[in-house]
Order: structure tokens, then sequence, then C-alpha cells
């Protein structure tokens, strides 16, 4: 049961952590997949995906090939002025959200 | 280390994932694969091991796809990237033109673009190359028949004529092509 509210919530946020990710500078796959991964965000490469091509074709990131000085070429991927535009929307509901939740679902006495 | 074992592990490892990932829709399935090879191509043979250790079971990273890409699940989906499918798809396309001129081969074209077990360059490509011949084909075949035919009218049934057939030599020779790659993929 614990497991599967975990997978629900991240479900329903896991876009939105990408554009996240990639606000802040142009991120490689295996990148995204770490930082994210680390934070329990997303389940995997596997889960990740699926989520960028999602982005992409909605036009909310874009990738590109960039050079590296100390290997082959990487695809990196960046967020877009309507993937910074959805994030802001995302960000003025979000925190209201996590307010009402925790009002409604209580919290002080849960371990 | 033998240089060699890095990358055979490495390219033991894609084709699991190759196979892990036939169902998906293609360009989930691409990115995919091309961004792990991507990972793999550039680390130093010593850290390939455990980068591969890391990334998991092919199949796992699959099934996560999955549940993310597909949510259609069932019957529908699963019939669409069977052998049975994959053989009835190259024969409408090879052969669907001959019985129901044009129309055959367009219900050909959409079982192609419907199924999950072809990339979409393959999709593209294969309706893309028949009518490209077909139009090289009736460009020369008028060029060389307006010197030698006494009416506008011989002429463009010469070229018609011929076009029509290597159009549908060619979408035999597609769909055969189409059916050796689908194969590989749903076995």
């Amino acid at each position: 049961m614990i497991r599967t509210i975990g997978a629900q919530l991240r479900k329903g946020v896991a876009e939105y952590c990408v554009l996240g990710a990639v606000s802040s500078e142009p991120m490689y796959g295996w990148q995204l997949a770490e930082t994210l991964g680390e934070r329990g965000l997303v389940g995997g490469v596997g889960t990740l995906y699926p989520i960028l091509t999602r982005l992409r074709d909605s036009g909310l990131v874009r990738s590109f090939m960039s050079e590296s000085t100390t290997g082959p070429a990487r695809r990196y991927y960046e967020i877009t002025p309507a993937g910074t535009k959805q994030l802001g929307e995302f960000r003025r509901e979000w925190l209201p959200f996590v307010d009402a939740v925790n009002q409604t679902v209580g919290g002080a006495n849960v371990e | 280390m033998n240089e060699t074992q890095p990358q055979a592990e490495v390219d033991r490892y894609l084709e699991r994932l190759d196979r892990a990932l036939v169902g998906l829709p293609s360009g989930t399935a691409l990115e995919i694969r091309d961004g792990i090879a991507e990972e793999l191509s550039v680390l130093d043979p010593t850290s390939v091991h455990e980068r591969i250790v890391q990334l998991g079971d092919p199949a796992q990273i699959a099934a996560e796809a999955k549940a993310q890409s597909m949510p259609e699940s069932g019957e529908g989906v699963a019939a669409r990237r069977s052998v049975a499918y994959v053989i009835a798809t190259g024969a409408v396309i090879g052969f669907g033109g001959v019985v129901v001129p044009l129309i055959g081969w367009l219900v050909g074209l959409a079982m192609l673009w419907v199924s999950p077990v072809w990339h979409r360059w393959e999709k593209v490509v294969a309706p893309a190359a028949s009518v490209l011949v077909a139009g090289i084909s009736y460009l020369t075949v008028s060029g060389i028949a307006q010197g030698q035919a006494t009416s506008v009218a011989a002429v463009v049934s010469v070229a018609l004529g011929t076009a029509a057939v290597l159009f549908g030599l060619a979408n035999i020779l597609i769909a055969l092509w189409l059916v050796l790659v689908g194969l590989r993929r749903v076995r």
C-alpha cells in the first residue's frame, strides 16, 4: 500500500520534476536519471525517457547534441519558453495544494 | 582487461534491451535505446560493467517504460506485435495493391502505422521508397517514350504502365524488408 501511494504521487509530479531539473541548466539523460533517482522521483531510465519523449512532443523541452572536450557528443535536454511557463503554473498550484493536503490529512502524530 | 570485453558486454546488453523494448511506441523505444547506448559509449572501459549493473535488467527498464507510455493494454496491443500481424502487414503492403488497387496498399500502410513493432522512420521510408521508384520510373520512361511515340496518350500509357509495375515490385521488396525486420523484433 505504501509503495502504491508513493508511485501514485510520483506519477502526478514526475513531468514537473523533470522540467524543474532542466530549468536551471541543460542535462543529459543519465544525469537526469541519477539526479531524480537519488531523490526518489523517478524509478530509472525506463521511467525517465517516456517522460522526456512526452515533454519534447509537447514542446516543453527540446534536445540538442553537444560536443564534449572529454568524449563523444551527448544529447542534452533543456526547457523551452513554453516549458518555463508550464513550470511556473505548476509552482503556483503546488504550494497551496501541499498546504491543503497537509491540513486535510494531518500528519503531526504520524511516523 | 581485454579491450573488446567491455564492448562485447555493451553489445550483449543492447541486444537484450532491443528485444525487451519491442512493443513500446517506436519513438520512446528509440529514445531509451539511444540514451543508454550514448551513456555506455562515453564511459571508459573500466566503468562500463558498473554502469550496466546500475542500469539494471532491460526487462525492468522496458516494463517501467511500458507502464509510463501505454495507457491501453490487453489483446489489441498484443495482437499488433504478433508474428501473424507482422506477416499479414507485409502481405497486404506487398500484394494488397494488386487485389484492390491503391486501397489495398493504403490498408497495408495503415496496419504498418498502428503497429508498435516498426520504428517511425521505417514507417515513413516504406511508402516513400515505393512512391519514389514509381515517380522516377514514370519520368524516365515518359522522357524516353516521347522521342518514339506518336501521341501523348501513348507516352502516358507506357510511362504509367511501367511505373505501376515497378511500384508493385518495389512494394514486394519493401514488404519483405518490413517482415524480416519485424520478425526479428517480435520473436
